[in-house]
């Protein structure tokens, strides 16, 4: 697990957290629109630092978010303001998160100015202490985790999938660039075949080159169809999956999951997902998610329940899979209760 | 006068009571839909959070508490159908509800063919309405009764064991006389009266929440 929790205050439409979001292995979070959802995911996005490139789009991570909102071209915004993040568009937005039991980093973000803090002053101060009354080579062991700490932030890959077609039709590029890797772990036959087990139709593999196309497979004959011409759930589980199995972020972070996807595909990629051994967390408005998940039972997961206040304060309950497995057995839609 | 209102979403609603319901759905929603809109609802807000599928708990339905309990919910509306009540309903529910930890304070108050129990879970104090439907197998039984008393029709009940293929067969008699749709159009133009009698449990517990039960009042 990477992230333990994270505090988010004043960022976009939250203004304040009641309590620190608390995350397991895997988490999928639900509730109404307009609940924070995304924001939460967007927060988490900016991980190892708002001001490394993001996967596919190239742009900073901070910049990315930014326009996921507001297109440049079709609002008279600033380009350097950052203020369209910020709650009510004011003030500073503060994200605080909590990585393995230590406060290490956060982000905070002014009009004109992003300051990520990497809590190295956090790390040095415990690390002073521990050093005191030790001696060699103990000194040296607490030394190297020094090092190892402050280098973590920047190592770290996370992967964030919005809900935004565009984005999805932008990853092939990024895909390509990874074929040499993709088809040394045979990558490229085994999502072809996951695929096969959610259409109609049967793919043997991806072949790479402008445009990425996948091998269609008839009674006697085959053909290759262009990956962007295949219906938009079947091009977003294969795009995901290339990029996922390729890059293997430590957190993947997907809004919407089950946008454009049937229940059979969904459980495929939920599946997939939970045996990553990434931390994951998703964000759904689909019962099917809900359902497939409490028959796949992973460990450590939890269904996390958001809802805002009418001050746009943000508080949530957490149920587990058994707990949600038992109101979906009672005949109750967890998702429509107000926990 | 009644001013019970049925939804399936309570946001900006002050809640009363929660349905569970260890049967599905149909047709069990809509006849306390129509019900309470019988009624004239507007006030006390019955919510019945329902998914779309459809299992068939029985008395399991009743696990749902303990989740529910400890999370702002005190009232709640228990339906199943006779056919999961092996013995005497009020010990066999008890006993689930010990089962999972949950304690009967105070004694099952007694309503005519349903019954009210008063429970803790913990530190959670919350009242438990119970229906049976049928009252011995299935919502059907009362659905037949109410073609009878509203159309003059009578359903041919099958014979034998009534069991589940005797609850298949009763169904399909049913619509072998009235469509859903009908039968909805039937509901909704029949009076007060006919409704109790064809639906007595269901109505006799509405009748009861009436006299504002609230989770307030449990000391």
């Amino acid at each position: 697990m990477i992230v333990k929790d994270l505090r988010i205050t004043e960022f976009r439409g939250i203004k304040s957290c009641k309590s620190p979001i608390e995350l397991s292995n895997f988490n999928v979070l639900i509730g109404r629109n307009n609940c924070g959802k995304s924001t939460i995911l967007e927060a988490l996005s900016l991980l190892p630092s708002p001001l490394i490139s993001e996967y596919i789009t190239g742009r900073d991570k901070i910049e990315f978010i930014k326009n996921l909102h507001y297109r440049e071209e079709s609002l008279n915004i600033n380009r350097r303001s950052y203020k369209t993040l910020i709650y009510q568009y004011a003030g500073t937005a503060l994200i605080e998160y909590n990585r393995i039991g230590e406060k290490v980093f956060n982000i905070s973000m002014k009009e004109n100015q992003i300051i990520p803090n990497f809590g190295v002053n956090e790390i040095i101060n415990s690390i002073i202490s521990k050093l005191k009354g030790t001696k060699p080579p103990k000194q040296l062991e607490y030394i190297d985790k020094f090092l190892e700490m402050i280098k973590k932030p920047s190592s770290l890959s996370v992967l964030f999938i919005p809900y935004d077609t565009q984005y999805i039709k932008e990853m092939e590029k990024k895909i390509d660039s990874l074929k040499e890797i993709i088809i040394k772990k045979g990558i490229h036959v085994q999502v072809a075949k996951s695929l096969n087990k959610c259409v109609d139709d049967e793919y043997s593999e991806i072949l790479f080159g402008d445009p990425i196309r996948i091998r269609k497979i008839f009674s006697d004959n085959f053909t290759y169809v262009r990956i962007s011409d295949l219906g938009s759930g079947a091009e977003k589980l294969i795009k995901i999956m290339l990029l996922i199995e390729s890059i293997t972020p430590e957190l993947i972070l997907i809004d919407d999951i089950e946008a454009g996807l049937h229940p059979t595909m969904i459980n495929i990629f939920l599946k997939w997902l939970i045996n990553r051994g990434s931390q994951v967390v998703i964000s759904t408005h689909s019962i099917d998610v809900l359902y497939k998940l409490t028959e796949i039972n992973p460990s450590d997961c939890n269904v996390l329940f958001l809802k805002k206040s009418r001050e746009d304060n943000l508080k949530y309950d957490k149920l587990s899979l058994d707990e949600i497995e038992v109101l979906l057995n009672a005949n109750t839609d967890p998702r429509k209760f107000n926990f | 006068m009644i001013t019970l209102k049925l939804v399936d979403d309570e946001k900006g609603l002050e809640l009363r009571h929660v349905i569970l319901n260890g049967d599905g759905i149909y047709p069990e929603k809509m006849i306390l839909e129509i019900i309470c809109e019988k009624y004239n609802g507007k006030e006390k807000i019955i919510f019945y959070p329902r998914t779309g599928m459809k299992n068939q708990a029985g008395v399991s339905a009743l696990d749902a508490i303990k989740i529910l309990v400890g999370r702002r919910y005190s009232n709640f509306i228990f339906i199943v159908d006779g056919e999961y009540i092996n013995e005497d309903p009020r010990n066999q529910i008890k006993r689930k509800l010990g089962s999972i930890g949950i304690g009967c304070r105070e004694e099952i108050i007694p309503l005519e063919d349903g019954f009210l129990i008063r429970c803790s879970s913990g530190s959670n104090k919350f009242y438990l309405y119970c229906i049976i439907s049928g009252p011995e197998v299935c919502i059907e039984e009362e659905v037949a009764r109410f073609i009878e008393l509203k159309l003059n029709v009578r359903v041919n009940i099958p014979e034998g064991p009534k069991n589940a293929s005797w609850r298949r067969s009763l169904r399909q008699e049913i619509r072998s006389n009235i469509s859903r749709r009908e039968l909805k159009r039937q509901l909704k133009e029949a009076t007060i009266r006919i409704l109790e009698n064809s639906f007595p449990s269901i109505c006799a517990v509405l009748n009861y929440i009436e006299e504002d039960f609230q989770s307030s009042n449990i000391n």
